[in-house]
């Protein structure tokens, strides 16, 4: 503490505490400081702020049931996957979805996915554009393409590193 | 008030973790299922309370998850309530890091609507003042938002929060009123 305490501001915790168990335990809706405790009337003005905008919340079953049984599932998971890059790059390309995964971390394995299917599909493009006769005369002929294609396949490429490692 | 013997009093639900917490360590999946029964309450609050309702579901597995992740790097040192409370504040602090741009976006008007369903309020003063309310206490120093959610959302008494955090009742209550009043800066 930078500074010491004074015998107001005890007395402002102490009141300001009381009020707030009396706020909690009783919902009580007014302010109880006098008129001329300006400090305490804004700080008790505070707490009840505070206090109404905490949303009465319980969880209902179906929702707890339904995280619970992907919680199973992601401990069955855990103890029976061990994770290693190997499984971690099959887990990639299956298309059934192993284990709980997160809103985010299913929009990154759909990322990784998508960036690695360009990639597969560039790298057969290559050697079928190799066969094609060129066009005389014009600058996309075979060496632009394969060029163009090159680039797409190192942005895929890259692409696809980048959410791999930010899914690690 | 005796508060030593509050600090020496061993809680029968930390007696309980604590058990739960060897049993899943030998792979025992119901006590798994017990410790999370146990804490989803407290954890649920605490999430629905700081996350748009969109994302309470994820950000709540998420939080077990991480818990079931590390449960062989928690020593004991500390209560497994409060461990568990210091993952979930790093799992909703990843997700404000993660999710920045798109609250920016769309948080206001999203919450608007899930305040309304929560708490049958219609005013949009008072549905403003709440956000405005969060936002703020997503400012204040961690330990100030800390004390606020223990007693708010949490519930617990002062008393109870003196015993979790190892402190006596009045500093206690000296940093919940200083955790106000940097609130009262924050909120203008």
């Amino acid at each position: 503490m930078s500074k010491g305490l004074t015998g107001n501001d005890t007395f402002i915790d102490e009141q300001l505490a009381d009020f707030t168990d009396q706020v909690m335990v009783d919902q009580a809706g007014e302010i109880t400081a006098p008129d001329d405790e300006d400090t305490l009337r804004e700080l008790q003005t505070i707490v009840l702020d505070i206090h109404r905008s905490v949303p009465q919340v319980t969880i209902d079953q179906e929702l707890s049931d339904r995280i619970h049984r992907n919680l199973i599932q992601a401990w069955q998971k855990e103890i029976h996957h061990k994770e290693t890059l190997i499984t971690r790059i099959t887990d990639i390309f299956s298309l059934r979805q192993t284990g709980w995964q997160s809103a985010t971390q299913r929009r990154r394995r759909a990322a990784i996915q998508i960036a690695l299917a360009v990639v597969i599909v560039l790298v057969v493009l290559i050697p079928l554009t190799q066969t094609q006769e060129s066009l005389p005369g014009t600058a996309f002929g075979d060496t632009g393409l394969t060029a163009a294609i090159i680039i797409l396949l190192i942005i895929g490429s890259i692409s696809a590193w980048f959410w791999w490692r930010r899914g690690k | 008030m005796n508060q030593e013997a509050d600090k020496n009093f061993t809680n029968p639900s930390e007696v309980q973790d604590k058990e739960l917490l060897r049993r899943i360590l030998i792979g025992d999946q119901e006590a798994f299922s017990q410790l999370y029964t146990r804490h989803l309450n407290t954890v649920y609050k605490r999430v629905a309370y700081l996350i748009p309702e969109n994302d309470v579901e994820d950000v709540t597995q998420e939080i077990f998850i991480a818990m079931m992740r590390s449960l062989k790097t928690f020593k004991g040192d500390s209560k497994f309530s409060t461990w568990l409370r210091v993952i979930t504040n790093r799992q909703i602090a990843n997700y404000y890091r993660k999710n920045k741009q798109t609250l920016n976006d769309n948080h206001l008007d999203q919450d608007n609507i899930q305040f309304s369903r929560k708490t049958g309020s219609t005013t949009r003063e008072t549905q403003d003042r709440r956000i405005f309310i969060q936002q703020s206490l997503m400012e204040v120093p961690d330990h100030y938002r800390e004390i606020i959610l223990l007693r708010f959302v949490d519930g617990l008494k002062f008393q109870e929060i003196a015993v979790l955090q190892d402190k006596s009742l009045d500093a206690v209550k000296s940093v919940f009123r200083r955790a106000i009043e940097a609130m009262r800066k924050e909120l203008g």
